[in-house]
C-alpha cells in the first residue's frame, strides 16, 4: 500500500464566493448534515439560511456580499470541502488560510467547535460591515509570476507614510489599507499596471490599525472559552506554528480575536512556512472559487526551491504533478474526494 | 553495544514509547507553564530526530555532518530563556536551540534550515551549501563551526561593543539591552583562545568595563574519547566569581533549572557583567556518527549516559506533571518523525553547490544585502592638514588615523600602548587625548585579545583598526582571522560582515631595534587566507591613502592587513643626508585598490624591478645610484600584495628584457614566488631573476644586514 499524501489544506479568504459560485453547494452537499445545522442556525438568529442564499436565481450584490452573508457561505462551502477530502489517500499535516479563512482554519483544525465557529464567523463579520477604510490590490510580480523588487520597493515607499499599511501579502499581489481619501490619492500613485491598481468595493482595511475599535469589540463579545487547541497544526497569518499539544489557549485567542485583526497578515509567509516545515505533497485549496491557487502559486515560487522558477514552469509541473489542488476545480476535484 | 543508525532511531522511538506514569510530579506554572514545556518537549524531540535521521542518510551518502546534540537537547531551555536578539556564538551541539530560538522569530524555517545544512543543499539559507553551520541573520547567529574556543574572544569584543555603541550614541546591530550568549563544551574550555576570552572578560569586569556576555559552558563530561577530569570547570571558574558570575545548573529539578538560567541572563543583562552558566549534559551516541565510542568506553559508562537522556527525562517529567499523556507523546514523536523524514527526502534531492565560481562567490561580502546596518553618519571632525608640509611614513598615518576617527564616528582603535603613549613608534600619537578612551583602547597584553574584540565589535557596526605592535606577535592569534573572521562572509553568503584593518608593524631592516621578533620578514600567514586584503605602503603619500582605503574596504566587510615597513617609519632621505626625498606631502585622497605604481625615468629603460616595502626603497636608492651611471631602468611598487592589478603588471612587464623581482622577505616565504609564476609565464621573451632575502631568522645586531637583500645586491644583479 502506498503511503498517504502529506496534504495542506488552505482556506481561502473573502471574496471567494461570487456570481459563478452561486449554487455551489447545493450541488454538491445538498441535505448534508453540516449545512443542515448552518441553516439551523442562520434561522435562530433570523438571518437567511445557506441553503436559500445559495440556492438564489439571481445572485444579488446587496445580499451575497454582506458580510455575514458572504462570510458564512464561504465557510460553509470550505467547511463541507474539507470534510469531503479523502482521508484515506491525504494525511492532513497542517491546516492554513488567507485573512478570514483563518477563522476557517481555526473551525478545520478543532480549536473552534461547529456551533462556536457559526457564532464566532457571524460576529467578526458583523463587527466590520459597515467599512471601516478600504482595501485595494496590486501586483508586486511580473507576468512570469516573479517578484519584482522594484515595484515592491516602490510599494513599501508608500506603506512607509504610516496613512496606507500592507494589508495582507498576498502571494504576488499587494493587498493595501487605509482610509478612504488615502487610498484615493495612493490609487493616483501607483503606476497603472494592466487593470491595477484596483479598489476590493465593500472592504474594510482589514488587518491594520484601523480595526483596533473592532478588535476590541471582538474580544468584548467573544470569550477565550470557545477556544480549544488544534488538533492539527495551524499556520498563521505571521507564520507562527500552533501545535496541538502546546498551544496555550490565552495567546491562540488573543492572536485571533485581536492581534491579526489589526496587523499584516502574511499570506504568502504562512504559505512558505507550511511548505519548507511541512514538505507536503500537496496544497488542497477548498471552495469556493480557485483564485487563491495563483496566490499559492506565486508564493511557493518565490521561495526558489522547489521544481518551479516561474508561471511557465510552475503550471508545467502543475499538469504533471500537482501542487496546489483545488476544490473548485472538477478535474482536480476529483483527485481529493 | 555497537548499535547501526537505524536501530539508534529504533531505540529511541521504543524508551519513548515505553514512559508510563511513575509518580506525581509538578510544573512551577509561575516558573514556566506547562503548555511551554510541552513545546520545549517537541523542540527537543525534532532536534533529536534530526539527528539521528542525519545518521541514517549518512549511510548513504546524502548527509555529511553527523555531529549530533544528542544529550544536550536541554539548551532548549536556553534557546527560551534568552532574547532572539541576543547574539548568540553557538556551539555545534546547539541544534535544539536553535529550533526553539527560532520558535521567537515566525518567519524562520528552523526544520528546514537544520535539515539543508546536513545535506549541503544550496537552498540552505545561511551557508548556501558550503558547511554544515549553526547561523541566522534573522535570528542573530552569526555561523559557526568552531570546535576550538576560537568564536569566544569575539563574543567578548560583541559584548564589549553593546554598552560603548550606546556610550557613543552609535546605531548599532544590537539591540543596548541585549547580551551575548556564547556557547562551547567542557573540553573546549582548556584552549587558549577560550582562557584568553575568559581573561579579557574577567579583566573587563575586574576593571568595572560593562560586558554583558554569557559564556554557557555544555558540560557533558567528555572531549571526544577522553574525560573531562570531575570538577575540572568548577574548579576553573569557581575562584573568578564574582568578576565573572557563576551559576550552575544539573538539570536534576526542571523548574530550578529554567529559573536559574532564566536568573544568568537576567543577571548579565542587568548589570551588564560576565556570566558563567555551568550546564550539565550528556553526550549520546559517540562523539559523530562514525565514533565507535564503544572501543574507549565502559559499556557502563554509555549506559549510565543513556539513561540520562534529557528527552526521556523531560518526557517522563511532563507524564508525570500530567502536562501530556502518554499516548500524546507518542502522538508528537510520529508527527514529527514524519514531518522531519518528509522534509529529508525533499532536501536530499536539492542541487548542491556545482561550480568553483559557485562556492566562492561569497568569499567576499555581497553588499546588497548586508545584515548588519553599519553606522549612519555625517560626522566631519577633521581638517586636512596644510598640503604643503612634507611627511615621514609615520607621520603620516598618525595624520591618516585622526582623518579617519574624525570622520567615522563608529572607528575606534585597538591595541598595546596606542593609548596615551601613542604606540612603540607614534603612530596612534595624540588620538587618545582627542577621541578619548571609549574609542582608542589599551588593550591586554595579549593579541588574541586585540583581533578577537575587533571583530567582534565589527559584527556590531564598528570599524576596529587594530594594531599588532609587531608581525612577529601577530602568528599566536592568526585563527582569529583565518579560521574567524575571513571565513564569515564565505559561512554566510555575506549576510554578516565583521570588517577590519589591522595595522602590523613589520619587516625587517630596523637599525635601532633587532632582533627576529622586531624584524619578522615573512608575510606568508596572511597570504593564504583567501579574499582578505594585504596593504604594505613604501611611503608616506602612498601609506595615509592606502590606509584610508582600506578603512573604506573594511565598512564593506573586507579584512584587511596593512603591513607597515618600521625601517621607513621615520625615514626621511633617500640617497643623501638631509636629501629628504623620502619625505611626502599628505594625500587627501584614497587609492585605488589593487592599484600599482610605476617609478620611471624615462621611456627608454628595457630593464624593470617589480618590488614592495622597503624593497621599492631600496629599489629606488639602486635606480638613482644606476641613473648616475647612464643606466635606465624602472621600478614598479605593487602595494597590494594579494590584489595587485595582475593584468596591468602582466602588461607593464612585457614591455622589458630583463625583469628583477625583489623580495624583502625570505626565499622560501616570499611573494617572488608567485610574481616570478605570474611575470615568466606571460613574458617568455624576458629574463625574469629573483632576489630574496636568506631563509633564516634575523639575528641581533648589525650581522642581520648580511641575511637581507641590499641596494648593493640589486645594482649588482642589473649591472653585474
Amino acid at each position: 500500500m502506498s503511503r498517504k499524501k502529506r496534504a495542506v489544506v488552505i482556506f481561502p479568504g473573502r471574496g471567494s464566493y461570487n456570481k459563478s459560485e452561486l449554487g455551489v453547494i447545493q450541488s454538491h452537499y445538498k441535505d448534508h448534515p453540516f449545512l443542515n445545522d448552518y441553516d439551523q442556525y442562520k434561522v435562530q438568529n433570523n438571518n437567511p439560511t445557506i441553503t436559500e442564499l445559495d440556492g438564489a436565481n439571481v445572485f444579488q450584490r446587496n445580499i451575497h456580499y454582506h458580510g455575514p452573508n458572504s462570510a458564512a457561505l464561504i465557510h460553509c462551502c470550505s467547511y463541507l470541502d474539507y470534510l469531503n477530502i479523502n482521508q484515506e489517500n491525504y494525511e492532513i499535516v497542517a491546516i492554513t488560510g488567507n485573512s478570514m479563512g483563518w477563522y476557517l482554519a481555526c473551525h478545520a483544525a478543532g480549536a473552534l467547535e461547529d456551533q462556536h465557529a457559526f457564532e464566532f464567523i457571524e460576529t467578526m463579520a458583523s463587527i466590520t460591515n459597515n467599512p471601516i477604510g478600504g482595501q485595494l490590490i496590486y501586483p508586486i510580480t511580473n507576468q512570469d509570476w516573479i517578484v519584482d523588487y522594484e515595484i515592491k520597493q516602490l510599494v513599501n515607499e508608500k506603506i512607509d507614510d504610516s496613512k496606507i499599511f500592507l494589508s495582507i501579502d498576498y502571494g504576488g499581489f499587494y493587498i493595501l489599507a487605509g482610509k478612504k481619501e488615502s487610498l484615493n490619492i495612493l490609487m493616483k500613485k501607483l503606476p497603472a499596471r494592466d487593470i491595477y491598481p484596483q479598489i476590493l468595493p465593500g472592504n474594510s482595511a482589514f488587518h491594520t490599525p484601523l480595526l483596533q475599535d473592532a478588535a476590541h469589540k471582538a474580544q468584548e463579545i467573544i470569550s477565550c472559552q470557545v477556544f480549544k487547541a488544534p488538533q492539527i497544526p495551524l499556520i498563521d497569518g505571521r507564520g507562527k506554528i500552533w501545535s496541538p499539544h502546546s498551544t496555550t489557549i490565552e495567546e491562540f485567542y488573543h492572536y485571533t480575536t485581536f492581534n491579526q485583526v489589526i496587523s499584516t497578515y502574511y499570506f504568502s509567509l504562512a504559505i512558505q512556512k507550511c511548505y519548507r516545515e511541512f514538505a507536503p505533497d500537496v496544497f488542497i485549496l477548498t471552495g469556493p472559487g480557485s483564485y487563491t491557487a495563483g496566490a499559492v502559486a506565486r508564493s511557493l515560487i518565490e521561495l526558489n526551491d522547489g521544481p518551479w522558477k516561474d508561471k511557465k514552469s510552475f503550471l508545467a509541473q502543475q499538469k504533471e504533478k500537482p501542487i496546489v489542488l483545488s476544490m473548485a476545480i472538477h478535474e482536480q476535484r476529483s483527485l481529493i474526494v | 553495544m555497537y548499535l547501526s543508525a537505524q536501530e539508534i532511531h529504533q531505540d529511541f522511538h521504543n524508551r519513548l514509547r515505553k514512559l508510563q506514569l511513575t509518580q506525581d510530579e509538578f510544573i512551577d506554572e509561575k516558573i514556566l507553564p506547562a503548555k511551554d514545556w510541552v513545546e520545549i518537549l517537541e523542540t527537543q524531540i525534532s532536534s533529536r530526530i534530526a539527528d539521528l535521521y542525519s545518521r541514517v542518510y549518512k549511510t548513504r551518502d546524502q548527509t555529511f555532518y553527523t555531529i549530533s546534540s544528542a544529550g544536550h537537547e536541554m539548551m532548549s531551555l536556553v534557546g527560551k530563556a534568552s532574547r532572539y536578539n541576543d547574539l548568540c556564538y553557538a556551539h555545534y551541539r546547539d541544534a535544539s536551540f536553535y529550533l526553539q530560538r527560532a520558535l521567537k522569530v515566525h518567519e524562520c524555517n528552523p526544520l528546514f534550515d537544520l535539515i539543508h545544512s546536513f545535506v549541503v543543499s544550496k537552498s540552505d539559507q545561511i551557508s548556501g551549501g558550503r558547511h554544515k553551520v549553526l547561523g541566522n541573520a534573522k535570528l542573530f547567529m552569526p555561523p559557526q563551526t568552531s570546535t576550538i574556543a576560537s568564536h569566544l574572544p569575539k563574543a567578548v569584543g560583541s559584548a564589549l561593543s553593546i554598552p560603548r555603541s550606546k556610550d557613543l550614541k552609535l546605531v548599532s546591530y544590537l539591540p543596548y539591552d541585549s547580551v551575548v550568549t556564547c556557547h562551547f563544551g567542557d573540553a573546549t574550555l582548556n584552549h587558549a583562545t577560550a582562557l584568553t576570552a575568559i581573561n579579557c572578560a574577567h579583566w573587563l569586569s575586574y576593571n568595572k568595563v560593562p560586558t554583558p556576555i554569557v559564556f554557557v559552558c555544555e558540560d557533558n563530561e567528555i572531549g571526544i574519547s577522553q574525560k573531562t577530569t570531575q570538577g575540572w570547570i568548577n574548579e576553573q571558574m569557581r575562584g573568578k566569581d564574582p568578576h565573572i558570575k557563576y551559576f550552575y545548573v544539573d538539570f536534576t529539578d526542571l523548574n530550578l533549572a529554567y529559573q536559574c538560567i532564566v536568573n544568568a541572563y537576567h543577571f548579565s543583562r542587568k548589570n551588564k557583567r560576565p556570566v558563567f552558566l555551568h550546564l550539565k549534559m550528556v553526550r549520546l551516541y559517540g562523539h559523530a556518527g562514525n565514533d565507535r565510542e564503544d572501543l574507549y568506553r565502559k559499556k557502563s559508562d554509555i549506559l549510565n549516559d543513556l539513561a540520562k537522556d534529557p528527552i526521556i527525562q523531560l518526557s517522563q517529567w511532563l507524564i508525570n506533571s500530567k502536562a501530556v499523556t502518554k499516548q500524546e507523546l507518542v502522538s508528537i514523536l510520529d508527527r514529527i518523525d514524519q514531518q522531519i523524514l518528509s522534509i529529508y527526502e525533499k532536501a536530499i534531492k536539492q542541487p548542491k553547490l556545482q561550480s568553483r565560481n559557485e562556492i566562492m562567490a561569497s568569499l567576499i561580502p555581497n553588499f546588497k544585502k548586508p545584515a548588519v546596518n553599519l553606522v549612519k553618519h555625517n560626522l566631519n571632525n577633521y581638517q586636512h592638514p596644510n598640503p604643503r608640509e612634507q611627511y615621514t611614513l609615520a607621520q603620516s598615518l598618525n595624520q591618516s588615523l585622526h582623518e579617519i576617527l574624525g570622520k567615522n564616528p563608529q572607528a575606534c582603535l585597538i591595541g598595546l600602548d596606542i593609548g596615551k603613549k601613542g604606540g612603540v613608534y607614534n603612530i596612534t600619537s595624540g588620538l587618545f587625548k582627542k577621541f578619548g578612551p571609549a574609542r582608542v583602547m589599551n588593550a591586554p597584553l595579549d593579541e588574541t585579545t586585540i583581533l578577537g574584540t575587533g571583530i567582534g565589535m565589527s559584527l556590531n557596526g564598528f570599524l576596529p583598526i587594530c594594531e599588532i605592535q609587531f608581525l612577529a606577535y601577530y602568528h599566536n592569534a592568526q585563527d582569529q582571522i583565518r579560521g574567524e573572521a575571513s571565513t564569515l562572509s564565505f559561512f554566510s553568503q555575506g549576510q554578516f560582515q565583521n570588517g577590519i584593518v589591522i595595522r602590523i608593524p613589520g619587516l625587517a631592516y630596523q637599525e635601532g631595534l633587532g632582533g627576529h621578533f622586531h624584524n619578522d620578514n615573512t608575510l606568508s600567514v596572511f597570504r593564504d587566507i583567501p579574499a582578505v586584503i594585504i596593504a604594505c605602503p613604501s611611503n608616506a603619500k602612498d601609506a595615509s591613502a592606502m590606509l584610508k582605503t582600506c578603512v573604506e574596504q573594511a565598512k564593506q566587510g573586507r579584512i584587511c592587513f596593512f603591513i607597515e615597513p618600521i625601517a621607513l617609519y621615520h625615514k626621511k632621505d633617500l640617497l643623501d643626508e638631509k636629501d629628504e626625498k623620502w619625505l611626502f606631502e599628505y594625500n587627501q585622497e584614497e587609492i585605488q585598490l589593487g592599484q600599482i605604481k610605476v617609478y620611471s625615468h624615462s621611456k627608454a629603460s628595457d630593464q624593470l624591478i617589480i618590488t614592495y616595502g622597503n624593497g621599492l626603497y631600496l629599489s629606488r636608492q639602486a635606480q638613482e645610484k644606476l641613473n648616475e651611471r647612464g643606466i635606465k631602468i624602472d621600478v614598479i611598487d605593487l602595494r597590494w600584495l594579494n590584489c595587485y592589478q595582475q593584468e596591468k603588471l602582466v602588461e607593464i612587464a612585457q614591455k622589458y628584457k630583463k625583469i628583477l623581482i625583489v623580495d624583502e622577505c625570505r626565499e622560501k616565504a616570499a611573494l617572488a614566488d608567485e610574481l616570478y609564476r605570474v611575470i615568466a609565464s606571460a613574458c617568455p621573451q624576458s629574463t625574469v631573476t629573483t632576489l630574496c632575502s636568506a631563509d633564516s631568522f634575523i639575528s641581533l645586531g648589525p650581522s642581520a644586514k648580511k641575511l637581507l637583500v641590499s641596494t648593493d645586491e640589486i645594482i649588482e644583479r642589473i649591472s653585474p
